[in-house]
C-alpha cells in the first residue's frame, strides 16, 4: 500500500502481538514457576496475573479503538512477559554464564520498565486514556527516561541486580567499568523502586478525578473497591504472618489467605475492564445492585472496626488485669466509632452520592418540590440541586430572564416552557475546578439532563403558580364571604330592625291614643309579637356577622359570646390582642371558631365548663377552646360546622385541631396567621 | 307641671326619629328641640342649643359603627351637665360598658323598642337629666342565664345575694324583687348591703350604689383574663 504510515500500523498492530506473546509467555512459564516454587506460594501471583491479561485481552477485543484499551493491553501483555522473564532467570541464574546471565537481566529490567511505565499510562490517563493536562504528557513521556536505567545498572554495578525476592547469590557482573559504580548503584535503586511507577500514575489520578466529569468519576471510582480491597488484605496478611512468627500457618489459614490474595490481586483487572467496558454497571437504575455493593462497603468497614476494637481488647487482655481490658475495650470501641461512621458516610457519598445521574438529580427535584410551594424559595433550591448534582459552579433559575444580571456568561442556558409559553431559563456556570475554555464544559449528557431538569422546573412552576392561585381564589373567597356577611348584617340592622322598631313606636303611639279596650289589647299583642320578631332579627343578624366583631375586634365578640354562653365560659388573651385589630378575615374566622365550638359544647357535650384562650404564637394567632364535656371521636364524627370552619382556616393560610376522646372533654384548636392570607 | 325637659334626638332612621320624637313629646314632660339624622349635627345642635339630655342612636352615618358613644362622651366631656340616652339595636353589654364604663352618672343605654314603651323612655330621660343612669333590663336579661355562677368578682357572694344581684341589674325595685323571691322586703335590703358591701361601694349614694352592681355583673361577664 502506497503512502501507508507503519507507526500508525506499529502503533495498531503492538498490543495484538503483544498480547499474543503475552499467551505463549503464560502457557510456557506457569507449569515451570508452579514446579519450581510450588502451586501455593505461586497460584496468587500467577492467577492474579493470568486475570489481568484476560481482562486485557478482553477489553482490546471489545474497544480496539479506546487508547486507555491500548494501554491496557500493552501493560497486560507486559505483565506476562515479564513473569515469564523472571522464571526463566530464576532458571538459568544457577547454571548460565554470567554474560549471557546479565543480557537476561538487561532484558527482563527493560521489559518490566515498559510494563511499569505502561501501567503507568493506564492508570495516569484513566479512564479514557487521553491526555488532559500538559503536565500529564510531561510526566507520562519523561517515565520513558526511565528505560536508561538498566543500562545504566548493567554498566556501573560491580554485580549483577538479580530480583531480590528470589534471594539468588551475587553474580559478579563481566560489563562492570568501576568509574560508573556511583551511577551503577543510584541506577541500582531506581530499578528495585520501579513497581512505584504505578503509584506515580495512581497519583496523577487525583486532579484528574477532581477535574472529571460524573460519567468519568464513575468509571475512575472503580478502582477504588479493589484498591482498598488490597490494602485490606495485606493489613489480614500481615496480622496472620505476626500471629505464626515461626512462617508456619496453619493449613485453614494459608488457603484463606491465598484465596483471599487471589482475590484481590484479581479484582483489579475486574475492575478496570468494568471500568472501560460498562462502567454503569451499577448505575443508579440498578440499585438493587448499588445496595448490594453498599452492604459490602459497610461489612467491610463494620469488619474493621470490629476487628480493629477487638484487638485492642485482645492486646490489652494480654498486659492488663480483666476489669482494665474490658474498660479499654469499651473505650476502643467508643473511639472507633466516629471513624467507623465517617467512613461509613464515605461509602455512602461513594455509592449514592453526588453524581450527575438524571435520576437522582430528578429525585432530589421531587423532593424540593415536595417541600416547598412558594416560588422565592423554590427556585433557589432547583437551581443548589442542579448545581450539587451536575457539580457546577454555580447554575441559576430564573423566571425573569430580561433582568440584567453581573454574572458570568452561562455555559449553557436552557428555556423554561410549557405549553409554547417560555416561562425562564435555567442557566448552568462550568463545572467545578475548570474554567469554561478548558475543561468546564458541559458535555451532551449534561444537556440532555439539564433539559430533562427545565421539563421538570416548568410542571413545578405551574404546580406553584396553581398553587398559589387556588390558595389566593380560597382567601377571595372568604373574605367575599365575610364581606356580604357583614352587608347583609348591615341590611337588617339599618334596614328591617329600625323599620320594626318604628312600627313599635308607631303601634304604641296608635294604642295610646284608643280608647276602645279590645282594640288596646289587641294592639298590645301586636306589639308583643312586633318585640319577639325584633329580638328574633336581632340574634338572626348578630348570627351571620356580630357588630361588635367589626366594631370593637376578636376578643370584644369573644368575651360578648363568652359572656352569652349557657354554660360557665372563662376566657384568657394575651393582653395585647385587646387593642391590636387583626385582618378582618381572620378576625372572622377565629369568631365563628369560637362561636361553631361553644354551641357544640352547650349542645353536644353538655360541659360543665369551658375555657377558651387566645394567644399570639409568633407571627399567628392560636385560638383554643376546651371543654370538659362528653366529648367524641374525632375519627368518625366531626360535624359539618367544624368541616367547615376548617375549610375556612386552610383557606386563610390556618388550620384546625380537634382532639377529642369519648369521655375527656374536647379541645378545638385553631391556628391562623395573623398577616393576611 | 314645672319646666319640660329640652331633649335633642339623633337617629338616621325617620320612622324610628319620628316614632321617639312623639313618644318623648307625647309624655308631656320632654320638649325636643330637635332631631338630626348624625352625631356631627347632635354635637352642633348640642353646641347651639344647650338641650338637658340627648337621645341618640348608635351606629349612624358616615362610619356606621359606634358613632353615639363616641359624641356622648365627647358631649358629656365639653358639657358635664347633659344627660345622655343611648338607644341601641344591640344587646350586648359590652356597649353598655363603653357608655357607661368611664362614670355612670347621667348615661343610660335602652334598647331601640323602648320607643314602644313611652314610659320607660321618659323615665330614663328623666333619669339621665338628674344625674341617674339606666341599663335596659332586657340587655342584663341576656347575660342572666345562671352564668354568673364561676364569675370571679362575683365569687364573693352567696348564691341567694347573686339571685338579688341579678334582679336589681334587671332594674327590678326591692319590693318587686322580695314578691319574686318570696322574701321580705327588708331582708331584701339587708342582702343589697351586704352585696354592695362585698363589692366595695359601701359609701356610695343608694341609686349610684345599685348601677355600680350592675355595671360589676356586666363587666365581669366573659372578660378575658390575661394569659
Amino acid at each position: 500500500m502506497v503512502g501507508h504510515d507503519w507507526s500508525v500500523t506499529i502503533r495498531q498492530r503492538l498490543p495484538a502481538l503483544l498480547l499474543l506473546a503475552g499467551a505463549v509467555a503464560l502457557v510456557t512459564t506457569v507449569p515451570v514457576v508452579f514446579v519450581d516454587h510450588g502451586v501455593a506460594k505461586e497460584l496468587p501471583w500467577v492467577s492474579g496475573i493470568a486475570v489481568f491479561f484476560a481482562a486485557a485481552v478482553l477489553v482490546w477485543r471489545r474497544r480496539p479503538d479506546h487508547p486507555a484499551a491500548w494501554w491496557f493491553a500493552v501493560a497486560g501483555a507486559l505483565v506476562v512477559i515479564v513473569q515469564m522473564l523472571d522464571g526463566l532467570l530464576l532458571r538459568i541464574s544457577a547454571s548460565a554464564e554470567p554474560a549471557v546471565l546479565a543480557w537476561a537481566v538487561l532484558g527482563y529490567q527493560l521489559t518490566s520498565t515498559v510494563g511499569m511505565v505502561a501501567l503507568a499510562h493506564l492508570f495516569g490517563l484513566f479512564p479514557d486514556g487521553r491526555v488532559r493536562h500538559a503536565y500529564e504528557r510531561r510526566v507520562l513521556t519523561g517515565l520513558w527516561w526511565l528505560l536508561a536505567l538498566p543500562p545504566l545498572v548493567l554498566l556501573g554495578r560491580p554485580t549483577l541486580l538479580l530480583p531480590s525476592y528470589h534471594q539468588l547469590a551475587d553474580v559478579p557482573n563481566p560489563y562492570h567499568l568501576t568509574g560508573l559504580a556511583p551511577l551503577g548503584a543510584v541506577a541500582g535503586v531506581g530499578v528495585e523502586l520501579l513497581p512505584a511507577v504505578f503509584v506515580l500514575g495512581a497519583f496523577l489520578l487525583v486532579p484528574r478525578y477532581r477535574r472529571a466529569d460524573a460519567a468519568d468519576r464513575q468509571r475512575i471510582r472503580w478502582l477504588l473497591p479493589p484498591i482498598m480491597f488490597a490494602a485490606v488484605v495485606v493489613a489480614i496478611d500481615l496480622i496472620a504472618w505476626r500471629r505464626f512468627p515461626d512462617g508456619s500457618p496453619s493449613l485453614v489459614a494459608e488457603v484463606g489467605l491465598t484465596a483471599l490474595w487471589i482475590l484481590a490481586i484479581a479484582s483489579l483487572p475486574i475492575a478496570i475492564a468494568i471500568a472501560l467496558l460498562r462502567p454503569t454497571l451499577l448505575d443508579v437504575d440498578q440499585v438493587i445492585r448499588k445496595s448490594l455493593v453498599y452492604g459490602v462497603l459497610w461489612s467491610l468497614i463494620a469488619l474493621t472496626y470490629v476487628a480493629a476494637a477487638a484487638g485492642l481488647g485482645m492486646l490489652a487482655g494480654r498486659r492488663f488485669p480483666l476489669g482494665l481490658a474490658i474498660a479499654l475495650t469499651v473505650a476502643a470501641t467508643l473511639l472507633f466509632q466516629p471513624a467507623r461512621r465517617r467512613l461509613e458516610r464515605a461509602a455512602d457519598r461513594w455509592v449514592f452520592g453526588r453524581r450527575a445521574d438524571p435520576t437522582r438529580l430528578i429525585t432530589d427535584l421531587g423532593a424540593t418540590l415536595a417541600e416547598t410551594l412558594e416560588l422565592e424559595r423554590l427556585l433557589p433550591r432547583m437551581a443548589d440541586t442542579l448545581q450539587e448534582g451536575l457539580g457546577l459552579r454555580w447554575a441559576r433559575v430564573r423566571l425573569d430572564p430580561s433582568a440584567p444580571l453581573d454574572a458570568e456568561e452561562p455555559a449553557l442556558t436552557v428555556p423554561i416552557v410549557l405549553d409554547g409559553e417560555r416561562l425562564g431559563v435555567v442557566e448552568c456556570g462550568p463545572r467545578e475546578g475548570g474554567a469554561l475554555s478548558e475543561g468546564g464544559a458541559l458535555s451532551a449528557d449534561d444537556e440532555a439532563v439539564v433539559t430533562t431538569f427545565a421539563r421538570q422546573a416548568a410542571l413545578a412552576v405551574r404546580n406553584v403558580r396553581l398553587t398559589a392561585e387556588l390558595e389566593r381564589s380560597r382567601a377571595r373567597l372568604v373574605r367575599a364571604q365575610d364581606v356580604e356577611r357583614r352587608r347583609i348584617e348591615r341590611d337588617l340592622h339599618d334596614g328591617v330592625q329600625q323599620d320594626l322598631v318604628g312600627l313599635i313606636g308607631q303601634a304604641a303611639r296608635v294604642r295610646s291614643h284608643l280608647d276602645d279596650e279590645s282594640a288596646g289589647s289587641a294592639l298590645a299583642d301586636l306589639q308583643d309579637g312586633l318585640h319577639h320578631v325584633l329580638a328574633d332579627l336581632r340574634e338572626l343578624a348578630h348570627g351571620i356577622h356580630p357588630s361588635l366583631l367589626s366594631d370593637r375586634g376578636l376578643l370584644a365578640a369573644v368575651e360578648a359570646l363568652a359572656a352569652r354562653s349557657a354554660v360557665p365560659v372563662s376566657v384568657w388573651a394575651d393582653p395585647q390582642l385587646r387593642d391590636r385589630r387583626l385582618p378582618e378575615a381572620v378576625e372572622g374566622a377565629g369568631y365563628f371558631t369560637v362561636a361553631e365550638a361553644l354551641a357544640n359544647a352547650g349542645k353536644h357535650a353538655a360541659a360543665n365548663r369551658i375555657d377558651v384562650s387566645l394567644a399570639r404564637s409568633g407571627e399567628g394567632l392560636r385560638i383554643t377552646v376546651c371543654d370538659d364535656g362528653a366529648g367524641f371521636d374525632p375519627a368518625t364524627a366531626v360535624g359539618e360546622g367544624l368541616a367547615n370552619l376548617s375549610e375556612r382556616l386552610a383557606a386563610l393560610g390556618g388550620r384546625l385541631e380537634v382532639a377529642s376522646h369519648p369521655g375527656d372533654g374536647t379541645t378545638v384548636t385553631a391556628r391562623l396567621r395573623a398577616a393576611d392570607g | 307641671m314645672g319646666e319640660r325637659l329640652r331633649v335633642a334626638i339623633a337617629e338616621d332612621h325617620y320612622l324610628v326619629r319620628e316614632g321617639t320624637r312623639r313618644a318623648l313629646e307625647d309624655s308631656g314632660v320632654v320638649e325636643v328641640i330637635a332631631a338630626v339624622g348624625t352625631a356631627i349635627e347632635l354635637e352642633q345642635v348640642v353646641a347651639r342649643q344647650h338641650p338637658d339630655v340627648v337621645v341618640t342612636d348608635i351606629r349612624m352615618p358616615p362610619g356606621h359603627h359606634t358613632e353615639g358613644i363616641d359624641a356622648a362622651h365627647r358631649i358629656r366631656a365639653a358639657h358635664p351637665r347633659v344627660g345622655v340616652v343611648v338607644l341601641s339595636q344591640y344587646a350586648e353589654s359590652t356597649y353598655a360598658l363603653e357608655l357607661l364604663g368611664g362614670g355612670t352618672a347621667g348615661f343610660a343605654y335602652l334598647l331601640k323598642e323602648r320607643v314602644g314603651d313611652p314610659r320607660q323612655l321618659v323615665h330614663a330621660v328623666t333619669e339621665v337629666a338628674a344625674g341617674g343612669s339606666v341599663v335596659d333590663p332586657d340587655v342584663v336579661a341576656a347575660l342572666v342565664s345562671g352564668t354568673a355562677r364561676g364569675r370571679s368578682t362575683l365569687q364573693a357572694l352567696t348564691d341567694r345575694e347573686r339571685d338579688v344581684l341579678e334582679r336589681m341589674a334587671q332594674g327590678r325595685t326591692n319590693a318587686a324583687i322580695a314578691a319574686q323571691l318570696h322574701l321580705s322586703e327588708s331582708s331584701i335590703e339587708k342582702y343589697a348591703t351586704s352585696i354592695f358591701a362585698k363589692l366595695g361601694f359601701r359609701d356610695e349614694p343608694e341609686t349610684h350604689r345599685r348601677v355600680a352592681a350592675v355595671l360589676t355583673f356586666l363587666g365581669d361577664a366573659g372578660r378575658a383574663r390575661p394569659l
